[in-house]
């Protein structure tokens, strides 16, 4: 079978080929950031690369409609987001709290993540509405105006929230640590 | 000449260095210069900031971006098939190997649809057809001799005679002249795991099978072809009891 397919490679399209070949550097290029992004909207592993795969799915089936390589990323995070938002249709009924959620077990390992094991958790616990721009301004370098047009915002919004989310974080960081400290002396 | 100096109140320092801790603004800068506690501040959001992206740099499951175009492979061969579209990427071909085997391995269903199977490789392979070999049907018989089988007068016009696998069963696929256009026969060993349907196609193609002893023989050819035609002139020149 496969010595068989050798006589038929010179005759695979052209354009398909350049399609093939333009996916698959898009998917080297960004299925790290595309996958962290899942992950801290999902909190979960399985989930969040289930998603990636679905979302570089439908890339690749509207890929003719990506004009600009620059844009690929902000394309995709739309994509995921209206993937995730699919998921919460189709499960409505699994809905829990967000307050709640915790990381489940095969979050972040390696040690500088161990070490932020507090904050981390913290983050896991901001609303949706405050981590994803923090997840796009920290992780992406997007400024306030490129947040507000992926998130569909306005911009003091974004900034609002910006504002909020770490200020909650930090002043939790700083009730947990005098809390040890507390302990601890 | 008067130079203003416009002094940001403490609560618009905060609100810039929390909503951006990498800010350039000229006045958030000179308001840390001229205040130790407001610089102490804005460092602690900046430290604040290395920490939050070291915690989201979580760890990406490894060979994700080879499983994301895997995907994409098996995905599009699936959906070519499905539109009867004869083209198929290199990729897909690789796919369609690999999908098949892992199916049939995950599954280890011992019924084969056997039918749709040749369907799929009748379009797998009409991507290879390559020129007319015009093989004799003493040709043919010399495979189909390891089938414990052959035809006992000429066939007609036959362009290619090959073994391939089915589902991973293996078959004599023949590739014959029809009366609009080519026809392909697939001859196989009978098994009881296979399913055989009687007729079946989809949108462009018509096929029929039937059981002539121990030998199957699946016929497909375009929509309009005269299959029953074939297939009784074929199987009257089967000797099947050999």
């Amino acid at each position: 079978m496969f010595s068989r397919n050798k006589t038929k490679l010179s005759a695979v399209p052209s354009d398909i080929a350049a399609k093939q070949k333009r996916y698959e550097a898009l998917v080297q290029a960004l299925h790290a950031d595309i996958y962290r992004y899942a992950y801290w909207l999902v909190k979960d592993k399985a989930i969040a690369e289930d998603i990636v795969q679905e979302t570089f799915l439908r890339a690749w089936r509207s890929l003719d409609s990506l004009k600009d390589e620059k844009a690929a990323k902000a394309w995709l995070i739309t994509i995921l987001r209206r993937e995730n938002a699919r998921r919460f249709e189709r499960k409505q009924f699994d809905l829990v709290d967000m307050d709640d959620v915790s990381l489940e077990d095969g979050g972040p390992s390696n040690e500088t993540q161990i070490e932020h094991q507090e904050l981390q958790r913290l983050i896991a616990n901001l609303s949706e509405e405050y981590r994803e721009p923090l997840m796009l301004q920290v992780m992406f370098g997007y400024s306030g105006e490129e947040i507000a047009e992926q998130l569909d915002l306005n911009k003091n919004t974004v900034m609002t929230r910006l504002f909020r989310a770490r200020n909650q974080l930090k002043e939790q960081l700083e009730r947990s640590n005098e809390g040890r400290d507390y302990k601890n002396g | 000449m008067k130079a203003e100096i416009i002094k940001m109140d403490d609560l618009e320092f905060r609100r810039s260095i929390y909503s951006e801790p990498s800010t350039n603004d000229s006045k958030v800068r000179d308001a840390a210069l001229q205040d130790e506690s407001k610089q102490k501040l804005w460092n602690e959001l900046k430290d604040l900031d290395v920490a939050i992206q070291e915690t989201m740099n979580v760890p990406v499951p490894e060979n994700l971006a080879h499983k994301i175009i895997l995907n994409q492979s098996l995905n599009q061969h699936q959906e070519t098939k499905r539109r009867g579209r004869v083209h198929l990427a290199l990729a897909a071909s690789v796919a369609f190997a690999i999908g098949i085997s892992f199916t049939t391995f995950q599954q280890r269903q011992p019924d084969i649809n056997f039918s749709e199977g040749a369907l799929a490789h009748f379009y797998h392979a009409k991507e290879m057809e390559n020129g007319d070999a015009n093989l004799s049907t003493q040709q043919v018989n010399f495979k189909l001799a390891s089938f414990g089988t052959q035809f006992s007068s000429d066939i007609g016009k036959v362009f290619s005679a090959n073994f391939c696998d089915v589902d991973k069963v293996r078959t004599l696929h023949l590739i014959m002249e029809g009366e609009q256009g080519k026809v392909s026969v697939f001859i196989v060993p009978h098994e009881d795991r296979l399913l055989m349907k009687d007729t079946f196609g989809d949108d462009d193609m018509d096929g029929t099978s039937l059981q002539l002893g121990e030998t199957n023989m699946v016929i497909i050819g375009e929509k309009g072809e005269a299959l029953e035609k074939f297939k009784s002139s074929l199987s009257k020149k089967l000797d099947y009891t050999a």
